[in-house]
């Protein structure tokens, strides 16, 4: 038992003791050259510094090629590691044997399931194993890792591991998961998170509709093939301390996930994300990281684990193949009345991020529509294939396919225009959204009337060229800002440096979005400095508060806030300083052009520097803010779904022109025209190349991009070569328009842009399809022999008409 | 084995197992990370160097062939205090994202300009079709490549509308 101590009171309050003494303020050098510092475009030194196109501070790195990426770290002494993962897509594990591959040349340890503290974890629920350690769920999981001296030494010894399996019967097709008759992946059933949203009498209102529509839509398995592969480092410190170096996207749930996992107190754990390349939603879970540690504490050395491509495709997470029944009721005016969608989402071998998508999907899945009358309901299903999770969109890429294909075959059955039908339908401000929630800063009609315009929508229709077909397409989409209904929280630290330069500490990893570039320019902003002011130190445990993560487009909007209230705070202690230094009252000064200054009279200020050297040694308190923000929601009902699950949301339209060529079914997208709402675009810059990212997404989505597996659960394309994303050939030509909105909870009324970017475009570039040879497709990806197949359909069921 | 050659203007040797890629010669045994592992099968491009200024997959290249040989990597364009024109340019655009396919790209565009300096839109995006980006759509690189070799881009850059 430890001895008690006797702790004394304090007898001087502190407060006496802080009282600074009264000797003059040290002098800080102003204006001294910047001849160190690479030369940055006059924007970076402007203020204001929100909505200028300031380039990013991880650029010149970047085009120097000295960006330290996991992968470019070495420790001295340091481990290589690689995983044996499973042979069948399901079985049990009867035995495990490691002793020949331990005594492989340069193997110094192996790792096993069992040997891990805590082998389960996962957001919603801890079904997934670092390592399997009873049963194999799908042949992506890992049973046995190695660590050696070089990786091609553990990569050898992975083939002296012996696994013994019972095999088990697999199910790859949601469906089929469903029905009691299919084996059980997990527990007794199948179908493991459901959703529902319901409003008004939906059967009724389908009942008394002029005209009933039906449609099913499918989507396909897709990986977020981030160009850096899933890695991290594990090293313990001489005080016992593990410090983990990751490729995460969210460092403080990682924490929180290898703590639990090994078992182990918080404080005793750093992780440090460095610059990642590329998330997409992939790198929001841990995945090495304390298998690492444990070798790394079994060997004494530190140890490296870096995903193969191949590992990316068959172990990492991937975005969720939905199967979707839309049935909807409208007027014979096209208002649409009444609107029921299935959900069936093939949620892989382990819930990850699955109960979020459905989430989400099924908010989203009635469109961004006035509809009085609707029923969702949605499930999530295990199937022994690779884990789906998250990724850019959440179901939204899914979901809008679906509805905006549904849409354009209503309007073609009523004779509408595809742009008209959406006008009458589309939300208005203060719509009233499928949960009940009223919608603020709504812009989905000037979205789409703004796409419209820009791409000429009226013109070049059904234009023939040789072999090939021209059409255009339409699709607009609603995408919310932040988690479900989850805490969703971000703290900021801002610190004002005795020059009046600033520092802002965030939880929050740069993972290519601009987060370092748009979070300074927020800080900047509320300080009356300029971006070129402020340093963005993030993503270490030990020094970086609490943040949510690089996940949901939500840091601009919820880590921004964050930011700004921690800024507000330390401007705040600024004014109070400055008051009477200039002898007036706190709440006359304003923070301008590196000023406090009195509003109305700039001539009567102070440099920033100068206030804050008062604040902290005159006055005894330092110039620096922290705060947190959490957007404000209202959990949902769980019989009908009702509350409000988003802080806010953004709204876009994309319009497509392709060319198909009816020989050969292969579609070329010409030109995108993008019209996105983002609120404020605190860096137009960025916003652009988040909007064109976003749509070579979805191009691969709509076009190319698919996981395949053969009967027995296996990927046959775990690799570049037969994975097939857009190259800079098949990116179409993009217009970027950014539609002007304000969202009043934002900060300086930004809302968010990552996700939304490749939503629509998969919906639209089918609906150009359409457009052009009139065929539906009706599950992606829209191959050319998937094209060419519906053609021959199309021709055999009428008569082949002569091109106009 | 002895490998020995001229890189970024230095000659350096090394040695290396005959099975040595030229990538793993420069990332590990001569401290030239700026080239990248994304694949390690000639798929993605992210490793791309300059071989006697053709550009190549590192990746798959053995270190053996290129004995004697001049290579330029990333780290030989310029440094922070003199950026090579397509390096100020890129910065300049924020035609970058995630970064990991920057050393790649600006090698292929350097190769690209180097034999031809005034390439149409459609010869950028053939150069630099072996180099995948998954986060910028291409579309901002393309332009900074334009803009560099002195034509003007069909900006696509937003208006508030």
């Amino acid at each position: 038992m430890a001895p008690k101590v006797d702790v004394k009171e304090r007898t001087k309050p502190l407060e006496s003791l802080k009282q600074a003494d009264d000797g003059p303020v040290p002098a800080v050098l102003r204006d001294i050259g910047h001849g160190l510092l690479p030369l940055t475009p006059e924007v970076n030194k402007q203020t204001p510094a929100v909505g200028q196109r300031v380039t990013r501070p991880d650029s010149r790195p970047h085009v120097l090629g000295k960006t330290v990426y996991i992968d470019d770290m070495t420790f001295p002494d340091m481990l290589y590691t690689k995983i044996l993962r499973s042979e069948y897509a399901h079985a049990k594990i009867l035995s495990i044997d490691v002793s020949e591959a331990e005594k492989m040349p340069g193997v110094v340890a192996t790792l096993t399931g069992k040997e891990i503290p805590v082998v389960t974890f996962g957001p919603s629920y801890q079904d997934q194993p670092l390592l399997a350690d009873d049963k194999v769920r799908h042949m992506g999981d890992g049973v046995v890792a190695v660590a050696a001296e070089t990786e091609q030494q553990a990569q050898d010894a992975l083939a002296k591991i012996k696994v013994e399996y019972e095999p088990l019967e697999t199910v790859l097709d949601p469906l089929e998961a469903m029905k009691d008759s299919a084996p059980k992946i997990h527990g007794d059933s199948n179908i493991y998170a459901t959703k529902t949203i319901k409003k008004g009498d939906v059967d009724q209102a389908l009942a008394d509709a002029d005209y009933v529509f039906e449609g099913q839509f499918k989507t396909q398995m897709v990986e977020h093939v981030p160009l850096e592969p899933h890695a991290s480092i594990a090293l313990w410190e001489p005080t016992g301390d593990l410090h983990v170096y990751s490729s995460l996207g969210r460092i403080t749930l990682g924490r929180a996930d290898i703590a639990r996992t090994l078992d182990m107190p918080m404080n005793r754990i750093r992780v440090t994300a460095t610059i990642v390349g590329g998330n997409f939603g992939g790198k929001n879970e841990i995945t090495l990281e304390p298998i690492l540690a444990l070798l790394a504490k079994k060997t004494g050395r530190p140890v490296k684990g870096v995903f193969t491509r191949e590992d990316e495709f068959i172990s990492s997470t991937t975005r969720h193949p939905f199967v979707m029944d839309y049935t909807t009721g409208v007027t014979k005016d096209g208002i649409i009345v009444a609107r029921k969608v299935r959900i069936v989402c093939d949620g892989g071998a382990y819930c990850s991020w699955s109960e979020t998508t459905l989430g989400k999907g099924a908010i989203l899945s009635v469109g961004p529509y006035n509809i009085d009358n609707i029923k969702v309901e949605a499930s999530a299903v295990y199937t022994t294939k690779t884990t789906t999770g998250a990724m850019r969109g959440f179901g939204a890429p899914q979901v809008c396919f679906a509805y905006e294909s549904h849409m354009d075959d209503i309007a073609r059955e009523l004779g509408i225009e595809p742009l008209e039908i959406r006008l009458k339908n589309a939300f208005h401000e203060g719509s009233d959204s499928p949960t009940g929630q009223v919608l603020e800063s709504v812009v989905v009609k000037e979205s789409l009337e703004i796409a419209a315009e820009k791409f000429g929508w009226q013109e070049g229709k059904g234009k023939t060229n040789s072999n090939k077909r021209r059409g255009q397409g339409i699709a607009c989409m609603w995408y919310p800002i932040g988690f479900t209904v989850l805490a969703n929280s971000s703290a900021a630290v801002v610190k004002v440096n005795e020059d009046g330069t600033a520092t802002v500490l965030t939880g929050t990893v740069e993972t290519g979005q601009g987060s370092l570039t748009v979070l300074g320019q927020i800080a900047a902003e509320e300080l009356g400095i300029a971006a070129d002011d402020i340093k963005v130190v993030s993503a270490d445990t030990d020094t970086t508060p609490m943040d949510t993560g690089a996940i949901a487009s939500r840091t601009t909007y919820v880590t921004g806030n964050a930011i700004l209230l921690a800024a507000k705070k330390a401007k705040m202690i600024l004014f109070d300083t400055a008051a009477p230094m200039l002898g007036v009252k706190p709440e006359q000064l304003e923070a301008r052009d590196r000023k406090i200054q009195v509003k109305n009279f700039p001539q009567k200020a102070l440099s920033i520097g100068d206030v804050a050297l008062q604040a902290q040694f005159v006055n005894g308190q330092p110039a620096l803010g922290s705060a947190s923000f959490n957007p404000h929601t209202v959990a949902m009902d769980p019989e009908t779904g009702q509350g409000k699950p988003f802080g806010t949301y953004v709204y876009a339209t994309q319009i497509a022109e392709v060319d198909v060529d009816e020989e050969t079914g292969e579609v070329e997208v010409l030109r995108i025209v993008a019209a996105h709402d983002c609120g404020t675009p605190i860096n137009p810059a960025l916003v652009e190349g988040q909007v064109e990212g976003g749509i070579s997404m979805g191009v691969g989505l709509a076009l190319y991009e698919e996981m395949l597996f053969d009967d027995n659960g296996k990927q046959i394309n775990p690799n570049l070569t037969n994975y097939i994303m857009p190259t800079s050939l098949d990116m179409p030509e993009v217009e970027v328009h950014i539609v002007d909105s304000y969202d009043p909870t934002g900060p300086f009324g930004a809302k968010g842009v990552g996700e939304p970017t490749s939503v629509p475009t998969a919906a639209c570039i089918m609906n150009a399809i359409y457009d052009a040879v009139g065929v539906r497709i009706t599950s992606l990806p829209a191959t050319a022999e998937k094209v060419l197949k519906a053609i021959q359909e199309r021709d055999q069921a009428q008569p082949k008409q002569i091109a106009s | 084995m002895d490998v020995t050659i001229k890189v970024n203007g230095r000659e350096r040797t090394a040695s290396v197992a005959a099975e040595t890629t030229l990538l793993s010669l420069l990332r590990d045994s001569l401290d030239l990370p700026g080239a990248k592992l994304g694949c390690d099968v000639g798929d993605c491009g992210a490793c791309t160097v300059l071989v006697d200024g053709m550009s190549v997959n590192a990746c798959l290249m053995l270190a053996a062939q290129v004995q004697d040989r001049d290579v330029t990597t990333i780290e030989g364009l310029g440094d922070y205090d003199h950026l090579h024109p397509l390096q100020a340019v890129f910065e300049q655009e924020s035609s970058f994202q995630c970064g990991f396919c920057a050393p790649g790209m600006i090698i292929s565009a350097k190769a690209l300009l180097d034999e031809n300096p005034k390439p149409t839109e459609y010869e950028i995006r053939e150069a630099l079709s072996g180099n995948l980006c998954r986060c910028t759509g291409y579309t901002k690189i393309i332009e900074a490549i334009m803009d560099v070799s002195g034509q003007s881009a069909s900006h696509a850059d937003s208006k508030s509308a």
